[in-house]
């Protein structure tokens, strides 16, 4: 016997053996089960699989990746902090040369504020970037290494 | 170092904390990429590649969650990318493309007929098979991985599941009369 609800019924049938409530009562299921042999064949078949795989256990890996990892992150990383700098100091590039050409307009008083601002534009920047201007590199690197 | 405290420290730019991430869950994943993947090569690759995209999404993690689910959805986009650029190889060792652990309960010839079935599968049915029934995820975490509804979880499980009967029968009628037993 095979009609349009074989399919719905295993279904509901093998969610039931995984724990999970399906969508149909277990007495539907049961009575169809009952009436259709064809049913009861798969569902035994699927069921015999699923114990056979439940039986099973993810092969285990021991990789390291690590050392492979590593060197790519310190790439990212330093790829991702010379696009942010470059997205901070063209802008400031640019707001300076702007401010320099406005300097040249004869007969100005510029209010001291003014004057400040492109030394408080550059501080912003390196504050932003969490950069410290004044720090010297003085790791050695040996020729081979 | 739990993985809330690594993530902390990785965000304000330490490094070497995302180590503790890599070493904790590189088996599990190297694991479950190969069991989308079927090749041991193009798993690990698909996990190196996921840990970057890990790395750089780290600040958009939310630290009340678990890592490892959020990962693997991370690792999972990896491998399906993958598996849509590459061609199948030519040459794959046993080794390479082992998805079970060998075990001395079930005989060999079953294992390995099972295995062959498993990798003829395509990945979608060979994920959801193996995330059910090799980590015994249930219905619900299921749904949480794929990021599908339950009931999907349910029809695409029932589906992966005739289809692989199906293989394992073509391959082998008499040998499967075993696994009903």
């Amino acid at each position: 016997m095979k009609n349009i609800g074989c399919e719905t019924v295993l279904m509901a049938a093998m969610a039931a053996a995984d724990g999970h409530p399906g969508k149909m009562e277990t007495a539907q299921v049961e009575a169809h089960l009952a009436m259709c042999g064809d049913c009861r064949g798969e569902l035994e078949a699927l069921g015999g699989l699923a114990k056979l795989l439940d039986a099973q256990k993810r092969r285990q890996s021991h990789e390291e990746l690590w050392r492979a990892i590593e060197p790519r992150l310190v790439d990212q990383t330093e790829r991702h902090s010379a696009d942010r700098s470059l997205k901070v100091w063209i802008p400031v590039g640019l707001i300076l040369f702007a401010y320099k050409l406005f300097e040249q307009i004869p007969d100005r008083q510029l209010a001291l504020a003014y004057k400040l601002l492109p030394i408080l534009l550059v501080t912003a920047g390196f504050v932003y970037l969490r950069q410290n201007p004044f720090k010297i590199k003085t790791e050695l690197k040996l020729e081979g290494e | 170092m739990d993985d809330a405290t690594a993530i902390r420290a990785c965000r304000a730019g330490d490094r070497q904390a995302f180590r503790h991430l890599v070493e904790a869950y590189q088996g599990q994943a190297i694991g479950h990429a190969l069991g989308i993947l079927g090749n041991r090569e193009d798993a690990r690759d698909a996990v190196q590649d996921a840990l970057m995209d890990a790395f750089q999404a780290l600040n958009r993690f939310d630290l009340s969650r678990k890592f490892y689910p959020w990962f693997y959805v991370i690792l999972r986009n990896r491998c399906y990318k993958l598996a849509g650029a590459r061609t199948k190889r030519e040459t794959e060792s046993i080794e390479d493309t082992q998805i079970l652990e060998p075990s001395t309960s079930a005989p060999r010839e079953e294992l390995l007929l099972l295995e062959r079935a498993l990798l003829e599968l395509d990945a979608e049915d060979r994920e959801i098979i193996t995330l059910k029934h090799l980590d015994g995820l249930s219905y619900e975490e299921l749904a949480e991985r794929l990021q599908i509804p339950e009931g999907t979880v349910m029809s695409r499980l029932f589906h992966a599941r005739k289809r692989l009967h199906a293989r394992v029968t073509r391959t082998s009628s008499k040998t499967y009369e075993g696994f009903k037993q």
